[in-house]
């Protein structure tokens, strides 16, 4: 239909209102209670206009649109009520824009600067309201409230949570919760939508909360961005709330493959972000991605796209985390892919770093095969010529992804007694099977999660009586804390904050003698400094020593590309090494890091190097159609005082005689409840943004 | 077929809850009137503690809160209350689209020929009188009496008029529940104020001419009782009434509104001397109440003149004490300081007292 709105003719379809016809044509409208996704209310009547055969102005946003309606915005009467609303909200709102933090995306400067009206004439007076930082994630400004009762109908109708309200104070009404309770006793579900449709700087994200160096929806949902690989949790968390396993596992392949692998192991840095840490414990991501693969099904192949052959060839040096994962993206690009692995199984330090009571070979298996189906030829027990040999065969391009496979020996007296052992080489062997007697008595020496592995995996194959010495203090160890509980409770015995002073023996180890550190740091030249406890040493007899202390890359002095820090391989801001053409990604370029690391390298190089062989670098796909989440999300009981749910291990006496996978996935109802603990952030960002007067 | 309808026994006035005590007494006229009306699902709403009785077939009750008293008067808010949700009004009652549901009275459920309203302030026979519908104030009058002088007659939400002495015989229909008698020891500006900080405190602050307007109502007629008050503040006050009018979201406004401008309208002189000759009429408004020292009781001793901050009082040992009104502040420090009690504070009958000091009388 056709109306005329200030001589102009403007386009409306059934149902709209003037000032969503108006606005949707580019005709601006003050408007301050309206907002896109909520119902209108017409309580600020900024958005005033006249209409032909109606003697008063009325607000244009409660107003349907009309076949020959003829509409005027700047009237004397629409102008009238319009400036004394605004002189009526400016006389009770703080008048100094400068100190706030919404200045310059406030919606009532916004309209204050279009206007041009000031409450002089009234009597003025503010209503301050201390601000409220005592919730967790929202902070309430209320002194600035204007009433407009977006955040209410956002909260009450939208979200179904009904939370804020209407209050009535000495001073006035103002929105807050009934009986002034805490957000999370009123049943809050700090969604954020309240911050989001918020036009004045009364409802905003806690102090700090939002990172100021990302954008503001890289900010809003922390999980996301913290994750290497940017995998969208909150939408897969989402589906594994509703049981769809299926469509979750879909979403976390549309940004990496290995989602059970990770699931088992990944060091989820996504819950150190996770914005529910401010209300409990943060999500139990990881553990909800193992639940979503292990259930694992074959749909999402339907949709993986693989494109048309490019006759190009790219060469993979190891079939670790990294290797593999750029290997499955350059062979989806269309490009002829050979991965080299030196080893007779592929995983890289998912196969012989990591234990399979961790991570179980068959969930490895599965994984990787669903990689090379793609067109990914493997060649294992085959050592790769150097990179510049292989450009020059067949391959247009090279990726070094060799890992960290040689294990650190600390310059120790006795470290070259027979019973010492390195940490990556106990690790391959155990995992070929290939130790037949791990000792009586071992001593593993380190602190991290590796040392965690070697002392644990001893104790699986035989060993009686396994130690742990590590310098740092219990509370200073990189061990997870789960590895360490988890160790203690199969009978590991743990020397935190011990120097190793040597190995005793002659010919075969005997003993360790250790001294308790009485401080240990790193002074300004990031050198170690050790302070011992005199008289403090003494010797645990053991029979085997295995060093846990590092790990360095193998071999990379032979593949004639740069390095740096002695044996890593050195690459610039787009993998590329000093060989063009050759590129490098994952632990053989950073050091030890986390699997989930190795991967997004391992998506990263495949960028660079689709784009060197000439193709767009877009790896991105859609394994499942686009939803829109649902926006309601109804009251739940005692939202806020949901306690994370933990997956329950095997019994700690059972499962140190055996490799079974230490950990069971979460049943189908924790996994439901614990995945309805999200917050949804990313909700918040469906909401329409309201643009400013200057956008028109 | 109707599909809802809402039987509205809340009062807009706590203190004249004409619904209830309707419901009350006719309880039974009320319940088969209701279960009369075409509904599908029938709502009875009434203060808590309202429904003393069995639960009713057919029928749910709703205990609500008084507080909000004149977002009762809007059928809209009621509307929401069903809905669980807080009284709070989305639009006027003649918008409501009465094709889903539907609100009435008790009082239209028992169609009676006269309206029973609660009579306060100053009438000499307080509480509930039955009415004819069509009356002139100087009937109310003579139904409720007054004590003292007549001076005003005040009829609340949804009307807002006020009549003065002249107007008694001014035809009317009545459709309030609380009407007050007003004398001449009130005085039209104080009990405005008040009337004003009502609608601000029992509404529901929704909209921006609603909250706002009363609100700027509220300090303008507040100044006006400390002496602050401006002539423009008159004008500024109708031109803000005019819009409130229009604009207003409920009824509420509406009625505030036309209060305002009818006791500027009837009572200019009364209001306009708050402004112009600082003086209240009535002796009610603090502000305008003038420290006096009595000649018969003062003896001079000086006590006063020695506390009073402002230097405003003239006289010396043994003189007669005077209060320059000019300069006094009205601290009443000067009050507590004599201890013969022989300084006073004056509202409208201002004693007799030299305008120099002169010697004293009294020893």
């Amino acid at each position: 239909m056709w109306l005329t709105i200030d001589d102009k003719q403007i386009e409306a379809h059934e149902g709209m209102t003037v000032l969503n016809a108006a606005l949707g044509a580019g005709i601006y409208i003050p408007h301050l209670c309206g907002h896109p996704d909520l119902e209108a209310v017409g309580v600020c009547r900024l958005c005033s206009v006249e209409i032909e055969g109606m003697t008063e102005a009325v607000p244009s946003c409660m107003i349907k649109a009309e076949e020959g309606m003829k509409v005027t915005v700047h009237g004397s009467k629409a102008e009238k009520t319009r400036k004394t609303a605004m002189e009526l909200i400016l006389a009770t709102h703080p008048a100094d824009c400068t100190g706030c933090p919404k200045y310059g995306k406030c919606e009532l400067q916004s309209m204050y600067q279009y206007l041009g009206v000031g409450p002089e004439r009234w009597k003025k007076k503010t209503r301050t309201v201390p601000t409220d930082d005592s919730n967790p994630l929202i902070r309430h400004l209320f002194t600035r409230c204007v009433r407009c009762g977006r955040c209410v109908r956002a909260c009450r109708e939208l979200r179904g949570v009904k939370v804020l309200d209407f209050q009535k104070t000495e001073d006035g009404v103002r929105i807050g919760t009934d009986g002034n309770i805490s957000l999370k006793e009123a049943g809050c579900k700090f969604c954020g939508a309240c911050i989001e449709v918020c036009p004045t700087g009364s409802i905003m994200d806690a102090l700090g909360q939002l990172n100021e160096e990302v954008s503001y929806a890289e900010g809003v949902v922390p999980c996301k961005t913290a994750c290497p690989a940017h995998t969208d949790i909150p939408r897969y968390l989402r589906y594994i709330k509703e049981g769809d396993y299926e469509k979750a596992t879909a979403v976390i392949r549309e940004k990496l493959p290995f989602p059970e692998t990770l699931g088992c192991i990944c060091s989820h840095v996504c819950e150190t972000a996770c914005k529910r840490n401010e209300l409990g414990k943060p999500l139990s991501i990881c553990k909800l991605k193992r639940a979503a693969a292990a259930s694992y099904s074959d749909e999402w192949k339907k949709n993986r796209k693989i494109a048309t052959p490019t006759g190009k060839k790219a060469a993979v040096i190891g079939a670790g985390p990294a290797g593999l994962t750029a290997a499955y993206y350059l062979a989806k690009k269309g490009h002829e892919v050979t991965v080299f692995e030196s080893n007779e199984k592929a995983g890289g330090q998912c196969r012989y770093g990591i234990p399979s009571y961790r991570l179980p070979d068959e969930v490895l298996d599965r994984e990787i095969s669903d990689i090379l189906e793609v067109g990914v030829d493997l060649k294992v027990n085959t050592t790769a010529d150097t990179p510049e040999n292989l450009l020059k065969q067949e391959y247009d391009t090279v990726l070094i992804a060799t890992g960290t496979h040689k294990g650190v020996l600390l310059p120790l007296k006795g470290n070259n007694l027979s019973g010492v052992l390195l940490n990556t080489d106990f690790l391959r062997n155990a995992r070929r099977n290939q130790i037949s007697d791990p000792g009586k008595k071992v001593m593993v020496l380190g602190g991290g999660n590796v040392a965690f592995d070697c002392a644990r995996t001893a104790l699986r194959l035989g060993a009686e009586e396994v130690h742990i010495a590590c310098l740092e203090s219990r509370d200073n160890m990189t061990a997870s804390i789960e590895e360490i509980e988890e160790g203690r409770d199969e009978g590991i015995i743990l020397h935190s904050g011990y120097s190793f002073l040597r190995i005793t023996g002659d010919t075969k180890v005997q003993g360790v003698e250790l001294q308790k550190v009485d401080k240990f740091y790193f002074d300004e030249n990031r050198k170690a400094v050790i302070e011992l406890l005199e008289d403090s040493q003494e010797i645990i007899p053991v029979d085997h020593v295995i060093f846990a202390v590092g790990q360095a890359p193998l071999g990379t002095e032979k593949l004639g590309v740069e390095l740096y820090h002695g044996s890593y391989v050195k690459v610039n801001s787009s993998f590329s090494t000093s060989l063009p053409g050759v590129y490098g990604a994952g632990d053989v370029v950073t050091g030890t890091k986390s699997v989930i690391e190795a991967i997004a390298a391992g998506r990263q190089s495949a960028i660079e190097m689709d784009r060197y062989l000439g193709g767009d670098g877009d790896i991105s796909e859609e394994l499942l159609e686009k939803e829109t989440a649902d926006p309601f999300l109804g009251r739940t009981e005692d939202f806020g005082s949901l306690e994370r749910l933990y997956p329950s291990l095997l019994d700690p006496q059972e499962r140190k005689k055996s490799f079974a996978p230490v950990e069971r996935t979460f049943t189908c109802g924790d996994a439901e409840c614990e995945a309805g603990r999200c917050l949804q952030c990313d909700l918040r960002l469906n909401l329409t943004n309201p643009r400013l007067w200057n956008e028109y | 077929m109707m599909d809802v309808i809402i039987c509205n026994a809340m009062p807009v006035y706590h203190e004249a809850p004409v619904s209830p005590k309707l419901l009350n007494d006719n309880k039974e006229k009320v319940m088969e009137a209701l279960l009369k009306e075409p509904a599908n699902i029938r709502y009875l709403i009434v203060p808590i503690g309202g429904w003393i009785w069995d639960k009713p077939e057919g029928l749910t009750i709703i205990e609500t809160s008084q507080e909000s008293g004149f977002t009762y008067g809007n059928d809209s808010a009621l509307k929401k209350v069903i809905e669980g949700e807080k009284p709070i009004p989305f639009c006027r009652n003649d918008e409501l689209s009465s094709h889903e549901s539907r609100v009435v009275t008790v009082e239209e459920l028992l169609h009676e020929e006269t309206k029973k309203v609660y009579v306060g302030g100053k009438a000499e026979k307080k509480g509930f009188l039955d009415l004819d519908r069509n009356i002139t104030p100087g009937d109310i009058l003579a139904a409720s009496g007054v004590e003292g002088d007549f001076k005003a007659m005040y009829f609340g939400h949804p009307m807002g008029i006020f009549i003065n002495e002249s107007m008694l015989d001014q035809p009317m229909e009545l459709t309030t529940d609380y009407i007050e008698i007003l004398n001449e020891t009130d005085c039209m500006l104080d009990f405005l104020l008040k009337t004003a900080d009502r609608y601000g405190k029992e509404a529901c602050g929704r909209c921006v001419f609603g909250h706002e307007g009363v609100f700027q109502i509220r300090m303008l007629l507040t100044d006006m009782t400390l002496k602050k008050g401006k002539i423009s503040d008159l004008d500024l006050m109708l031109e803000l009434c005019h819009e409130m009018k229009q604009q207003s979201l409920c009824e509420a406004g509406v009625s505030i509104a036309n209060t305002v401008e009818s006791a500027l309208e009837h009572f200019k002189i009364e209001i306009e001397e708050h402004i112009t000759r600082k003086s209240c009429k009535a002796g009610v408004c603090q502000k305008f109440l003038t420290f006096h020292i009595l000649p018969d009781l003062c003896t001079g001793c000086n006590e006063c003149s020695d506390v009073c901050e402002d230097d405003a009082i003239l006289g010396k040992k043994k003189f007669i004490h005077v209060i320059d009104q000019d300069e006094c502040s009205g601290c009443g420090d000067c009050m507590e300081a004599c201890a013969e009690n022989a300084i006073i504070r004056a509202g409208a009958v201002k004693p007799k007292c030299p305008k120099k000091p002169v010697p004293c009388k009294r020893t």
